[in-house]
């Protein structure tokens, strides 16, 4: 059985300006049994860029509902993310004409997956990103977060279709995470890379584990309240940027627990250490053995 | 060991962008005297003040270049917390153009270096101040902060040009479109100044503009369109 939840926060550093959320996400269990989850993020320096997020959700989330059935297979249902995207483009390049103003103006990324409680297919633009749980126990990337050749701006969502990555994940997952960057880039701290694995597996469980949610369609409400607090608490108050999170879990199914090593806090201290030795090798008078 | 509280995360990674800042800094023999002295103190000032605060402390990464008959690196990049006082003695030319150059390389190298580990980083800063006119060649090094600063949708660099009693003000409006002029040998309020916007970027996200605050009342900005 599925179930869903979704948090959009504004940012503090959009509150304070007495800006709006630029993030925004919906999801639907449709009457075909698969469920349809899409998140966005308006570019920050884009006037209009919440319009747009909106848009881009809702125009891609009702092209879906109309395409999708019980029938619809793999392929089928990337076709029908491509055209959702498209719509979604037209959609927001026409709220730009009429107003008047820069398609600029409008930026914006988008996120989706069609999940029926076992694979998944996705479309995917932009800096956020999409994280599947297995049935397997493991965490695993489905997307890659899209910058342009500066590593810093965003490739948004009118970039266009040679941009847009879509594509299905054969593996059984028991659930799927989208986020925008806010979350997203916590997922993935740096000090991780080339780690085997790459996941802040203690934080990304608490959103999308259910041996910790323990959801269902009675309780998903008071689930979904409970990130909501975290998200907007003390443990991320650093994070200033709009966080939005969209989880879509099968309850019948629990993931298997791996060994204890998987689910322990990294070492933080070892690994900003060995960050440091290769950044500032001057001020270490102890090189390690191979350095 | 898991970090909860009643099963709620912890969350307790570093995840720290970075903010490289190379301080290029005439040396030549004209600053000797009360303004070298005015710039030793006001730079062990900067990395005082600047490293009081925490999330300057873990991002910004300065390094220390001079330039006088050739280009000099004096101190690697280092978090600002943990540079070394510095001493600077002022004689010889003005090799501005070899000073750029080699700043221009520091902070690429440094960005690149940053990307490798997948660490974000804010646009470099080159923050450069100079009492003269260059004595080598600095078309190259003009073309170089123009082309760094014109690439992408916001640029990869930003230079900074602060001109001391004695500055060659044409050929500093020639390499960068962010120049300043220092009245004194007073350099307290400008490193002040340069604390702030550190920390100012610090805070901010990766990518966005932030504005900076306004100089001290003895620097004033050379028009330009800044």
């Amino acid at each position: 059985m599925l179930c869903f939840y979704g948090i959009s926060l504004t940012g503090t550093s959009h509150a304070k300006s007495g800006g709006v959320c630029q993030d925004a996400h919906q999801i639907e269990l449709l009457p075909c049994g698969r469920a349809v989850a899409a998140v966005a993020d308006g570019v920050g320096s884009a006037k209009h860029s919440d319009v747009a997020a909106k848009l881009a959700v809702e125009t891609l989330v009702a092209a879906l509902r109309e395409s999708l059935t019980k029938d619809s297979c793999a392929e089928d249902i990337k076709r029908y993310i491509a055209s959702g995207y498209a719509a979604a483009e037209q959609a927001v390049e026409a709220e730009a004409e009429r107003n008047g103003d820069s398609i600029t103006e409008y930026d914006t990324t988008l996120s989706a997956v069609v999940y029926g409680g076992k694979g998944l297919v996705y479309g995917h633009s932009g800096d956020g990103g999409i994280v599947g749980l297995t049935c397997d126990g493991e965490y695993v990337p489905v997307t890659t977060p899209q910058k342009a050749a500066d590593g810093i701006c965003v490739v948004p969502l009118r970039a266009g279709a040679s941009s847009w990555v879509i594509d299905s994940c054969e593996s059984d997952f028991a659930s799927v995470l989208l986020a925008t960057d806010g979350i997203y880039d916590l997922l993935f701290p740096y000090l991780l890379k080339g780690r085997k694995t790459r996941v802040y597996v203690p934080f990304i469980r608490y959103f999308m584990d259910n041996e910790i949610l323990a959801a269902t369609p009675k309780n998903i409400q008071s689930v979904k309240a409970a990130r909501e607090a975290f998200l907007s608490g003390e443990a991320l108050a650093g994070v200033t940027d709009d966080k939005t999170v969209a989880v879509i879990v099968n309850s019948s199914v629990l993931p298997r627990r791996r060994e204890s090593g998987y689910y322990a806090e990294p070492d933080w201290a070892a690994l900003q250490e060995e960050w440091n030795r290769k950044a500032y090798p001057h001020l270490y008078s102890d090189p390690r053995e191979g350095e | 060991m898991n970090q909860t509280i009643n099963g709620v995360p912890k969350v307790a990674a570093p995840n720290e962008p970075h903010l490289a800042c190379v301080l290029l800094l005439d040396t030549s023999g004209s600053m000797d005297g009360e303004a070298i002295a005015g710039l030793n103190k006001a730079i062990n000032e900067f990395k005082t003040k600047t490293s009081l605060d925490e999330l300057a402390q873990k991002r910004v990464d300065i390094a220390i270049v001079e330039f006088n008959d050739s280009a000099r690196v004096v101190q690697k990049f280092t978090p600002i917390s943990r540079m070394e006082a510095i001493q600077l003695q002022a004689s010889g030319c003005t090799a501005m153009g070899e000073g750029i150059n080699l700043a221009i390389d520091m902070v690429k190298e440094r960005n690149k270096f940053y990307a490798s580990l997948g660490t974000p980083c804010f646009k470099p800063w080159i923050f450069m101040i100079t009492d003269g006119a260059p004595t080598d060649d600095v078309e190259a090094a003009a073309k170089r902060i123009q082309e760094e600063e014109s690439k992408g949708s916001h640029g990869k660099l930003k230079f900074f040009a602060l001109g001391v009693a004695g500055y060659d003000k044409e050929t500093l409006c020639k390499l960068t479109k962010r120049v300043m002029a220092l009245e004194d040998t007073d350099f307290s309020g400008i490193f002040n100044w340069m604390s702030e916007s550190m920390v100012a970027i610090s805070v901010s996200r990766v990518g966005e503009e932030v504005r900076l605050g306004d100089l001290p009342e003895n620097a004033r900005i050379i028009p330009s369109d800044w």
